[in-house]
């Protein structure tokens, strides 16, 4: 199974890093050269690293996990405005980006006060197409008990943040966050957030965990390259136009347009449209990829 | 005894590797035995259930309710799902003479537990919950697993459909233990003895294959790094090959890097990794994966191809057609076509272009332009190889060198080199008490004239192969006849072969 | 700093809230400002009670502290020696005495074409309607969002105010009653 690493070091030979991940059957992901340093984004199976390690070492850089790399999370505020942005929610977003993930805010149109609060169905179907979701509520106890109560349908893994320490009878709660004046930059605000991710990763563990015993038939990372070698995506807001998810991938393009093209992918001896479900996305019109399980193909 | 040697099975009277193999290891050339050792082990609680609509496999963990599961196993089968809503399917009736309870429970989706219909426990109900949801099922906290794998199937299931049967899926392991022996012992009963390893040669990448078949020439494979995903052999690191088709590596595949800093090296899989366009697959080790998988960077082990390389270079036209005879392939002889003419190129060069075109064209030359050379390469590791890319040996059996300059008058003669490429040759191995007769020297990146590679006829104390002094000079072998140099006219070429 | 007071729900709560507003306004730069601010939560209803004074210091400004008044005349010579109030003094002698009783003959001086005892004491600009708005304005970014539904009570040098999420009840006036002895003077 595939896991997300960073490699940070010099330009200088960096390219046989590049050449190591090759020959391990690693895929290169992103490649951020800044002035003298570089950042590559790589896939590799997690026995691989130890070897690649001793280059790293060599080189003097260093190869850290970004248990988040293949995520895409959603950080859901009550609503876009002051009072929910930028802090605490670009704090929690810009904690869990560093741990690779993908993250988009997400602010509910009717999500603030307390008897008119709302969350739609369509809300909840975006983000349910996440992998994972961080819920940032306000510091009333009464106020938290009654949101949660509405978003316990959700199936994926979720952490709600809040103000109160404990509060009882809310799973996957964080407390000591809140609203906040600004940055969390002091020694306890990072524990918290610290916590936080600690919390979601656990989460995550436990569904990697589940999806490893019935395999996916291809990993993700694969297909992603795939789409990117055999498709023009030129033209795409930002140099990521395919976002990966624990079971599939996003295609950040018009569904009318490419679902077509995307489908006739070749992964390997397979046609992707044949070992997926292509489907439109209930945000921003982009097309959502999920793959089928082995067993799903064999009993086929 | 019954023993194996490469897994073909051997009734043999002896017990030594050398009398029953005829191979002595060595500690460079090591080889494997291969002993079987059957260890039991129950790994892991999976039942695979069959049913009418397909097959779900659960994974259970051990309590009470899994202990009743596995003694009853018998009359779990045949169980007809008695009824199926949106949040469980319930396959029975069974008596299950366990506790009844009116307690409610919140299930996670995709468990296995016990329960009694109507709290009858003569109604005893295995039920599978689809989704996560609060209900009362008539036992105590009685979940012993989760649906793993086929978790679609449970969607199709309804009223009516079975469970036709179920199996305990118990892994049983049998472990071989393997040891890399380097001198000649005693082996016991079916023990497999493997001294070598099979190679299919794949068409997909005709160049890479040439390639690795012209290293493995000898029938060897040295290893030099190993980790593990791969070991590497990086003896003809540096030469470029082209981009040719990608392939799954996947376990036992033999590929080649066609680009970046390690082209040339071979690399040889021991698990299953995703095709990449930088490696070419030549091909599949499917007998005897067990050599590189144990043995250590510095040894080596014996490789025999399925397909044997098709190359005449060097070789007079008469022994290429006696050989391409005993292939079956069509031989066509040009340019010098005597018997004793040495065959200079070969149409198809490559193995598997020949293979397919089903007929070799040679060319063949006046033997007196074929000469056999010595190279010094452990005293000048550089400037050989410098030498052996500049005159195609690093590839090819048969090298050629371009005159540069030869002249009746002149007691040396010249050939050309790259400049560029010896701009990074260093002064290695300079000639010692004067330049001897027939040696081959190399003009270092110390003098503008670098690259020329020079030989001289008669020995002399002030100046080198090619006329400079021995600061700028690196000697990096001789030319075994080299008498049969002077005549050789400028801008013609001449051909080399390594001295066996 | 200002005496900041917050109860209604528990000390975790209060505490934050407090911490909050304190943030808040600090970084509004009205903490010096004010004297006192109560806030009260009913998390319950749910509706949140502020009751804010401001410190008696914060006096208007007057036409006599920003200039030089001497009588011309029959008019009266204005010299503004404050560049920055030059406009609220032009447009608050117009909104007095009608445009055409104004004339600006150079950049800082106005003639006034009559004479008049009171003038020295127009109020120019009045900071505590200043401090006021502003004080409001935070007050939306503390409270949480979906109060929107508001009443005020305003004093001179204060004000109560209660936010909602539902339609108002006669409770909250009674409540406002309270509050207005609490701040007191």
């Amino acid at each position: 199974m595939f896991k997300m690493y960073v490699y940070k070091g010099g330009i200088y030979r960096h390219d046989e890093i590049i050449e190591q991940i090759e020959d391990l059957g690693g895929i290169i992901m992103q490649k951020t050269p800044m002035q003298t340093e570089i950042d590559i984004v790589f896939a590799l199976e997690e026995v691989d690293k130890e070897h690649l390690e001793k280059l790293s070492k060599k080189l003097r850089g260093e190869i850290l996990d970004i248990p988040f790399g293949d995520m895409e999370i959603a950080i859901v505020a009550p609503s876009l405005s002051r009072h929910h942005l930028p802090h605490p929610v670009c704090d929690l977003s810009e904690f869990l980006r560093r741990y690779g993930s993908t993250t988009n805010i997400l602010g509910l149109a009717r999500g603030y006060g307390k008897t008119i609060f709302q969350i739609s169905d369509k809300e909840k179907r975006i983000i349910s197409e996440h992998d994972a979701a961080i819920f940032s509520y306000g510091i009333f106890k009464e106020c938290i008990m009654i949101k949660e109560k509405e978003i316990r349908t959700l199936t994926l893994p979720y952490v709600i943040c809040g103000g109160p320490k404990n509060i009882e009878g809310v799973k996957n709660y964080i407390g000591n966050i809140g609203r906040k004046s600004g940055r969390m930059k002091s020694s306890d605000d990072i524990k918290t957030l610290e916590n936080v991710k600690n919390m979601l990763l656990e989460m995550v563990d436990s569904k990697r965990e589940e999806i490893n015993k019935d395999p996916l038939i291809s990993p993700p990372v694969y297909v992603k390259r795939a789409l990117e070698q055999q498709l023009d995506l030129e033209g795409t807001l930002g140099d990521n136009p395919i976002v990966l998810h624990l079971d599939g991938v996003r295609v950040k393009k018009s569904f009318e347009e490419y679902s077509d093209k995307v489908a006739d992918v070749k992964i390997g001896d397979y046609r992707l449209g044949d070992i997926s479900t292509i489907t439109k996305s209930n945000m921003n019109d982009t097309v959502i990829v999920k793959m089928r399980t082995k067993s799903e193909m064999e009993a086929d | 005894m019954k023993v194996f040697l490469n897994s073909e099975p051997l009734e043999t009277s002896k017990d030594r590797i050398s009398e029953i193999a005829n191979i002595e290891p060595t500690e460079k050339n090591p080889i494997v035995i291969e002993r079987k050792m059957t260890r039991s082990v129950l790994l892991k609680n999976l039942y695979e259930i069959d049913t009418n609509k397909g097959t779900f496999t659960i994974e259970t963990f051990n309590n009470r309710f899994h202990e009743f599961f596995k003694e009853n196993i018998e009359n779990f089968k045949g169980l007809e799902i008695q009824w199926s809503d949106r949040n469980t399917i319930n396959f029975g009736h069974l008596p299950i003479y366990m506790e009844s309870t009116r307690k409610q429970f919140d299930y996670e989706k995709y468990t296995v537990l016990l329960g009694h219909s109507g709290f009858d426990k003569e109604l005893g109900i295995l039920t599978i919950s689809k989704k996560g949801h609060i209900a009362r099922n008539g036992i105590e906290k009685s979940v012993f697993g989760k649906v793993t794998k086929g978790r679609h199937v449970l969607e199709l299931l309804s009223s009516n459909d079975k469970i036709e049967d179920i199996r305990e899926v118990e892994i049983k392991s049998e472990t071989y233990e393997y040891s890399v022996l380097t001198n000649d012992a005693s082996i016991e009963e079916n023990d497999n003895i493997i001294t070598k390893s099979v190679i299919e040669i794949d068409e997909s990448c005709p160049f890479a294959a040439e390639h690795f078949l012209f290293l493995t020439k000898e029938g060897y494979l040295e290893i030099d790094e190993k980790n593990v995903t791969y070991c590497r052999n990086n003896s003809l690191k540096g030469v470029s090959l082209p981009q040719e088709a990608d392939l799954e590596r996947s376990k036992g595949s033999i590929s080649v890097r066609n680009s970046g800093k390690g082209k040339g090296c071979i690399y040889i899989y021991f698990k299953d990794t995703i095709e990449d366009k930088s490696h070419s697959v030549i091909g599949k080790i499917t007998k005897g994966l067990e050599l590189p998988l144990n043995l250590s960077p510095g040894q080596q082990f014996k490789v025999e191809p399925t397909t044997k390389r098709i190359n005449t270079l060097g070789l007079t036209q008469g022994e290429a057609e006696k050989i391409t005879e005993k292939m079956g392939i069509e031989h066509q002889r040009s340019g010098n076509d005597d018997d004793n003419a040495i065959i200079i190129e070969q149409d198809p060069e490559i193995t598997i272009d020949a293979i397919k075109a089903g007929k070799i064209t040679t060319k063949g030359v006046d033997p007196a332009l074929v000469f056999k050379l010595r190279l010094f390469q452990d005293k000048a590791p550089n400037s050989a190889k410098y030498f052996k890319t500049i005159s195609g040996l690093a590839t090819r059996q048969l090298g050629r060198l371009e005159v540069l300059i030869s002249h009746e008058d002149l007691d040396m003669i010249m050939f050309k080199g790259d400049a560029k490429l010896a701009g990074e040759l260093a002064p290695e191995n300079p000639p010692e008490n004067g330049s001897k007769k027939g040696r081959i020297g190399i003009t270092n990146m110390a003098s503008r004239q670098r690259g020329i590679i020079g030989v001289r006829f008669n020995d002399s104390s002030d100046y080198g192969p090619t006329g400079e002094d021995d600061y700028h000079t690196n000697c990096i072998g001789e030319i075994v006849n080299y008498e049969m140099l002077r005549g050789i006219k400028e801008g013609s070429t001449i051909y080399l072969l390594m001295e066996k | 700093m200002m005496d900041i007071v917050v109860r209604g729900g528990s000390e975790e709560e209060n505490e934050s809230l407090k911490k909050l507003t304190e943030n808040t306004l600090k970084d509004s730069g009205l903490g010096k400002k004010q004297k006192k601010m109560v806030i009260i939560t009913d998390i319950g209803i749910p509706a949140f009670y502020v009751g804010v004074k401001f410190k008696k210091d914060v006096e208007p400004i007057i036409l006599d502290n920003i200039s030089m008044i001497r009588e011309q005349s029959n008019k009266t010579r204005i010299q503004i020696n404050q560049e920055r109030y030059y406009d609220q003094v032009m447009e608050k002698l117009w909104e007095i005495y009608g445009k055409d009783m104004v004339e600006q003959s150079e950049r800082n001086v106005i003639y006034l074409n009559k004479k008049d005892d009171e003038v020295k004491n127009i109020v120019i600009y009045d900071l505590t309607e200043e401090i006021r708005e502003r004080t409001i304005d935070v007050l939306w970014t503390i409270l949480p969002e979906g109060f929107k539904v508001r009443h005020f009570k305003h004093f001179d040098d204060g004000f109560i105010l209660v936010a909602t999420d539902i339609p108002q009840m006669q409770e909250f006036y009674n409540t406002i009653d309270e509050i207005e002895k609490e701040i007191g003077e």
